[in-house]
């Protein structure tokens, strides 16, 4: 076995790097906005939020630009008037309407039969939910409070929606139900969709609604785009939406041609496309206790009950409805205050910019530091070390999921190009003593390593300190280079700098 | 380099130089140009664009200025090297109109307001958009940024907030180190009292420019209480001396103040910090064994000025990437880094270590 292998330290070393190496593979590295491409948007409430309000905001947000159905989105909220939204587009139209479905209050609608029977605006209370264990899974409740109109108006819209065996109609919950539209449905996603059930998974057992009832409560005007369809027809329709699934986009330049507004709607994998296509939120189906009260002897509070797999399933989808119900309300005004959008392609040819600068960085000080030394067998452990405190940063930062932005990269440069500082020092301390011919006494290496440990924990200290505030204020474009920065540090000084001072005492000891 | 030989020549003599350095640097970052303040603090929009064509910069500017009246406008063309591409980054500061309209502290934003405010500040950088399309019809790979004025003023806070934490850090760092035979509760003394200063502008009491002063002061009432506190509060001092540097050059570059910058310049300082203890660890920490006060300050040079080169050398490449992906943000980092590792040169090599070297000997004769 090589002597160095044997030493503990260039063990560690060589561990956190398969360690590294091994999370990297299982884990991958995820590329920010920077990189990827994709738009951050910086919303502002027009007062400070409880932590419990902005939660909540947070929640509500991510549901709108979920419900968007266009692109994959990360909310968070920043101090208590903030809410930071990253989209993964660049599309302006997709933006646009990513924007306007965060900062517009959305319209809830409940329609049973195509009539609409109770709205946001009727709904005066969503109160606390009950769980309730089963033998297997959970059973919830969700009570909502109506008012005197609201209490009218939904009993006389449900009467008599059940049959007498019991079988009940479903009621319809949507949030800007698109009244009017026009839906072009490809003919595969017609075939498929024909029937489904009160779940938007496609996989949902019991696909006993038809397709015709979805677009009834909608109240759109549905086309199945096979052979028959002739696009000319719809210039009569005056519809004030087209909405389309992407394999009709050879409509668009017709619909752009006439100036008919239309909205591509993606599909999700194993949903259904016409739920998100006409923003349908939620099934319920009726009960006879309902359908068979009379409106003037009614109670004005509702009950929602469900039944999931587990207690978490369970409040997942009570936070979800008691959304809905609250007609997906911020609790406070919002406005957006930033807007920061990185094409695609731009974003990868930056990245490995950043990669080869980085590479190129790191050979030319390590060449620069053998030619001041004219030792040129100490370039390949400065190479190493740098490469090495690279590495473990990456791991790092794909162990704790973390983004690699612009940011994160110049950190990584900063660290590494300053920790080589502490290389420098350590050598110096090193070789002093062999070529110093002022000093005749001779120290031992390791009193010296030891004066060089003192420095670089000093200089690690007041690099890595200065950047603890910067973590903290959270601030994202600021966030990552300070962790990278402090990961270097850290790993510097802990891990690759004392492996680095053992690999040059053997190379420096050798040469004796 | 060995800079012995100057040490032992010219002694306190050399001190001239950073002198005059400090007030050149007082002047350009204070007096003229003074510090500019980017988009971060002030609100505005940044597009930075490629072309295959050269880029007309006076053109869009003069026109961003006339068309929105907006006098705060910087227009910067660039070339990619090696792709016969050009690019530029076009920046605009909001006008008074636009920034008044969007930003209404305490104001009630709810409704028909917050809308028109909202449009304003879009219809901006719509314009600016166009402009840009119209003189440069091929500009693709569009990166566009804009912050409200609201935003700005917040992040502004949040800065001073984050430089005021991370001075009294550095400084509990420097001290603990260095504490040599002042007594850790004096030490912990004046650190818990920066800690409490701190907090409390952190919760809105006082202003930071005044925490900043009383944080100062205390340390410099450390250093009357104990002489041997000089080599510490010399290494401070360095610090701020590091930071007005930048600040000078990059008021004289054109290098605004953004959130970014602002982050460059506290990690310098904390990296300037290097150079000093190498040079104190040299100059106090080692016997005569290895040579008198100036040999050691020369051998501490040269490890040091070897450092700055290294750092230097990994900054160009920084800089170069700012170029090559013309990404204005990491152009900005990678300038005040290299001006960071310039006034640190200066101020460690040229100041602190001949004062260090007049202290250690008249602490040496006396003791």
């Amino acid at each position: 076995m090589h002597p160095l292998l044997k030493n503990w330290k260039v063990r560690v070393l060589i561990g956190a790097l398969l360690l590294s190496v091994v999370i990297i593979a299982v884990k991958g590295i995820q590329l920010g906005v920077d990189f990827s491409g994709g738009t951050v948007l910086i919303f502002r409430f027009d007062r400070p939020l409880t932590p419990d309000e902005m939660q909540q905001a947070v929640q509500i947000i991510s549901q709108r630009v979920n419900w968007t159905g266009l692109a994959s989105v990360d909310v968070r909220g920043w101090g208590d008037q903030y809410v930071f939204v990253e989209l993964s587009t660049s599309d302006p139209r997709e933006i646009e309407y990513m924007k306007e479905s965060i900062l517009r209050q959305g319209k809830f609608e409940t329609v049973v039969d195509g009539n609409v029977v109770l709205t946001g605006d009727e709904i005066v209370a969503v109160k606390p939910a009950t769980y309730t264990p089963l033998t297997q899974g959970y059973k919830w409740q969700l009570p909502f409070v109506l008012s005197p109109e609201g209490v009218k108006d939904f009993y006389t819209g449900v009467h008599g929606k059940c049959d007498a065996a019991g079988n009940c109609k479903y009621t319809f919950m949507y949030i800007d139900r698109p009244v009017n539209a026009i839906l072009l449905i490809p003919p595969d996603v017609a075939e498929e969709e024909n029937m489904l059930s009160s779940l938007p998974a496609l996989d949902a057992p019991e696909r006993d609604i038809p397709l015709s009832e979805f677009i009834t409560n909608a109240g759109v005007r549905a086309f199945v785009t096979d052979e028959n369809f002739d696009i000319d027809n719809i210039l009569e329709l005056n519809a004030p939406l087209v909405i389309l699934h992407p394999e009709d986009n050879r409509f668009i330049p017709f619909l752009e041609e006439h100036n008919i507004p239309y909205r591509v709607v993606p599909p999700e994998e194993g949903m259904s496309w016409v739920w998100r296509a006409t923003n349908l939120r939620s099934i319920v189906r009726l009960t006879p206790s309902v359908t068979n009260t009379d409106p003037e002897h009614a109670t004005n509070t509702l009950l929602i009950t469900g039944w999931a797999k587990n207690r978490k399933e369970a409040e997942q989808r009570v936070e979800e409805l008691s959304i809905i119900l609250r007609s997906g309300a911020l609790p406070a005004g919002i406005r957006l205050e930033s807007e920061q959008s990185v094409p695609s392609t731009y974003g990868q040819y930056a990245f490995w910019t950043f990669l080869a600068a980085m590479f190129a960085s790191m050979i030319a000080v390590s060449l620069y530091i053998a030619w001041r030394y004219r030792v040129w067998k100490i370039s390949g452990p400065i190479i190493l070390t740098i490469f090495s405190e690279i590495l473990l940063i990456f791991g790092f930062a794909a162990l704790i999921n973390w983004k690699i932005d612009v940011a994160s990269m110049i950190g990584m440069i900063a660290s590494t190009g300053t920790g080589v500082d502490d290389q420098i020092v350590i050598t110096d301390e090193i070789l002093h003593g062999k070529t110093g011919e002022e000093s005749k006494k001779e120290r031992g290496i390791l009193k010296r390593i030891r004066n060089a440990f003192f420095i670089v924990f000093a200089t690690a200290g007041a690099l890595g300190f200065s950047m603890i505030p910067v973590f903290f204020s959270n601030i994202p474009a600021l966030t990552g280079f300070a962790l990278t920065t402090i990961v270097g540090i850290l790993v510097g000084i802990t891990i690759t700098r004392p492996a680095f001072a053992e690999i040059i005492r053997y190379t420096v000891g050798r040469r004796e | 380099m060995n800079l012995t030989g100057t040490y032992r020549k010219y002694g306190t003599k050399i001190l001239i130089i950073p002198i005059i350095a400090f007030a050149v640097f007082a002047y350009l970052a204070f007096v003229y140009p003074g510090i500019s303040y980017g988009i971060d603090f002030r609100g505005g929009v940044m597009v930075s664009f490629s072309s295959s064509q050269p880029v007309p910069a006076d053109k869009i500017a003069e026109r961003i200025r006339s068309e929105l009246g907006v006098s705060d406008v910087s227009v910067t063309p660039t070339v990619i090297p090696g792709t016969g591409r050009y690019g530029g980054f076009v920046e605009a500061v909001y006008p008074e109109g636009v920034a008044s309209e969007a930003n209404i502290p305490g104001t009630a934003v709810l409704s028909a307001g917050d809308v028109n405010a909202t449009n304003m500040t879009e219809e901006f950088k719509r314009k600016i958009v166009q402009i840009i399309k119209e003189e440069v019809p091929d500009a693709s790979d569009m990166v566009v940024r804009d912050v409200a004025p609201t935003l700005g003023s917040t992040f502004w806070g949040l800065a001073l907030n984050m430089l005021l934490w991370a001075v009294v850090l550095l400084k509990m760092v420097v001290l603990v180190a260095f504490r040599r035979r002042l007594s850790l509760a004096k030490v912990f003394g004046v650190i818990f009292l920066d800690i409490i200063i701190a907090a409390a502008v952190g919760r809105g009491m006082g202003q930071p420019a005044i925490a900043l002063a009383l944080i100062l002061l205390d340390t410099l009432l450390l250093m009357t209480a104990s002489a041997d506190a000089t080599p510490t509060i010399i290494m401070l001092g360095s610090a701020v001396f590091d930071a007005l540097g930048m600040l000078a050059l990059m008021a004289l570059f054109h290098v605004p103040l953004t959130l970014q910058t602002m982050t460059i310049l506290l990690m310098m300082v904390g990296y300037s910090i290097d150079t000093d203890i190498v040079l104190s660890t040299h100059l106090l920490k080692r016997g005569k064994e290895e040579g008198d006060e100036y040999e050691r300050a020369g051998r501490a040079a040269d490890t040091g000025l070897h450092m700055s080169g290294t750092t230097l050398v990994s900054m160009l490449f920084i800089l170069g990437v700012g170029y090559l992906t013309r990404n204005p943000d990491v152009i900005r980092v990678g300038s005040v880094m290299i001006f960071g590792v310039l006034s640190d040169v200066i101020i460690t090599w040229l100041f602190n270590a001949p004062v260090m070297i007049a202290w250690v000997r008249k602490h040496a004769s006396s003791a």
